[in-house]
């Protein structure tokens, strides 16, 4: 009877959530540039915002650009495109018809870093996989597509542009970087995880992180991948409207869903990871298309994940015990820290209406919404 | 040369055929959704919608088995429908018992669910829509016989 009940409650709890209501906030003071160390630039799922569509990339390159010349010091600004750089298959091969406007997803981005001062600081552009880059498929094609994706970045990159895949094509990870302000990000590939089915691979990949973690010499940890610890988007099987599917995904049976196997090990592999050693300060990621900031509830979580795979693409956010804030709005976020060891958070979003400017002549929008974006929330995280 | 004649059907063996069609596709669905989430529970998981592939073959095979039956006969058909929904409410139940059993997280219980109630349309549909007018022998308290030998 007790088992009955018990089933009984995950039915009529799984069935439906609540969306998220976003709660009024203290804004954060914006820093000074004299006071910033580092800023990094968390942008994802940007793979469907072409230049001559999405004011978005416009602004972040301002962004980028801003930042680049206020702190004038090589990489002390770095973008970070987490996962799904190039929809909707990754990136075909040359001689397919569809690597044409591949190409000119993926040039989007590398435009909003390439700008004059961003070149000159040596501003980084690093494009981590997703499971689109993957060809949103399995096997060795979707190695192809992820390979292709690498060698135009490394085409951008001998052009001048500061652009690159890490962790390379094909590999796990962690790639570290060691960015002014005692920054270490761990650049990790979560697709490549759920495509493996060599568990000695994968505890290799485990060891290896909690070598950069161990390594870390008091530096503040970033992990950055494209899918996240925690969300509450789709992606955590949560139901907050109508979904075809909904039944399969609260049954896990979406790899890319949190709730399925091969995910599940993901996370139960980071968590062990953490509690050894040091949960990091961020676990930024995207894959779900909003912006999310949740909260660690142990210490084998992350202080604080943030998602931020709300470039092209928006879905809905359910209200759940972690979320601390969250927004459906096109947008990215912007983490900075600070001299002084303190560590800032601002998400930069734009009314929905310029998530894609579809007019016939799209240039007054994108001016129009390159210059709506703004700070729609911002929190000290540390 | 031969010519093949049918009657055209009365208005409602035309409306038989069609409720039988959607209900079978529906019912064809869920059997696919059972079958995707049998294998995701064996370790091979969905990457894409399109990784349904020919598990969603039995959408299509569950109209034309509906449609024939609602054209031949609308009684064998709402009697399949009928003993089917009490049969997918049973193995849900007992599949969510099951699923909590096997595995003490909330997906166990959600495939429990999914694979239970399938298997119990599947069961209690076939019975249903064979059992239809079947005579009970004297002393039986239960007989069906299979439609290809009537």
């Amino acid at each position: 009877m007790k088992r009955l009940l018990t089933a009984v409650a995950i039915v009529a709890s799984g069935c439906f959530t609540p969306v998220y209501v976003a709660q009024p906030f203290t804004p954060a003071p914006p820093p000074a540039p004299e006071d910033v160390a580092a800023v990094v630039f968390l942008v994802g799922d940007a793979g469907d915002t072409p230049m001559e569509r999405s004011p978005l990339v416009h602004r972040l390159r301002e962004d980028v650009e801003e930042w680049s010349a206020s702190l004038r010091t090589d990489s002390a600004v770095s973008v970070l495109f987490l996962g799904d750089n190039v929809y909707p298959v990754g990136m075909r091969d040359r001689s397919h018809d569809g690597f044409e406007p591949d190409s000119a997803r993926l040039y989007a981005q590398v435009f909003a870093v390439s700008g004059p001062e961003a070149r000159q600081y040596r501003t980084l552009g690093v494009f981590i996989p997703g499971n689109h880059d993957w060809g949103n498929t399995h096997g060795a094609n979707g190695a192809r597509r992820l390979l292709n994706q690498e060698e135009a970045l490394d085409a951008h990159r001998a052009a001048g542009a500061p652009v690159r895949m890490l962790p390379t094509s094909g590999l796990a990870g962690p790639a570290v970087l060691d960015l002014p302000g005692q920054l270490r990000v761990l650049s990790f590939d979560t697709e490549w995880w759920l495509q493996s089915d060599e568990h000695n691979a994968q505890e290799q990949a485990l060891n290896d992180i909690e070598r950069a973690i161990a390594g870390a010499d008091g530096r503040t940890i970033l992990f950055a991948a494209h899918h996240p610890f925690m969300t509450a988007g789709p992606h955590s099987g949560l139901t907050t409207a109508f979904d075809p599917i909904w039944v399969l995904r609260r049954a896990g049976v979406n790899v890319q869903d949190v709730n399925s196997g091969p995910y599940k090990a993901l996370l139960n592999g980071l968590s062990s990871v953490f509690e050894r050693t040091e949960a990091p300060l961020i676990y930024a990621a995207g894959h779900d298309h909003s912006l999310q900031l949740l909260a660690g509830a142990g210490p084998s979580d992350p202080r604080w994940t943030l998602v931020s795979g709300g470039a092209s693409k928006s879905t809905p956010v359910a209200a759940t015990d972690e979320l601390e804030w969250a927004s459906v709005e096109p947008g990215y976020m912007r983490v900075v820290i600070l001299k002084d060891g303190g560590v800032m958070l601002y998400a930069e979003s734009a009314p929905a209406q310029y998530l894609s400017c579809t007019n016939p002549d799209p240039a007054p929008c994108i001016e129009a919404g390159a210059a709506a974006f703004g700070t729609s929330y911002s929190r000290r995280l540390r | 040369m031969g010519l093949l004649l049918c009657p055209a059907p009365t208005k409602a063996q035309a409306a038989s055929a069609t409720a039988g069609a959607a209900l079978g596709a529906a019912g064809g669905a869920w059997l696919s959704a059972a079958w995707i989430t049998a294998e995701a529970r064996r370790g091979h998981y969905l990457h894409r919608p399109s990784d349904a592939g020919f598990r969603l073959a039995l959408v299509p095979a569950g109209a034309t088995v509906g449609a024939l039956l609602g054209y031949r006969t609308s009684d064998r058909l709402w009697a399949g429908v009928g003993a089917g929904a009490l049969g997918a409410a049973a193995g849900a139940g007992t599949g969510a018992v099951l699923g909590l059993l096997f595995d003490d997280e909330p997906e166990g219980v959600w495939a429990g669910i999914i694979i239970g109630s399938a298997a119990g349309l599947l069961i209690g549909s076939m019975i249903g829509a064979s059992r239809w007018d079947s005579p009970v022998p004297p002393g039986a308290t239960f007989a069906f016989t299979l439609p290809a030998f009537r």
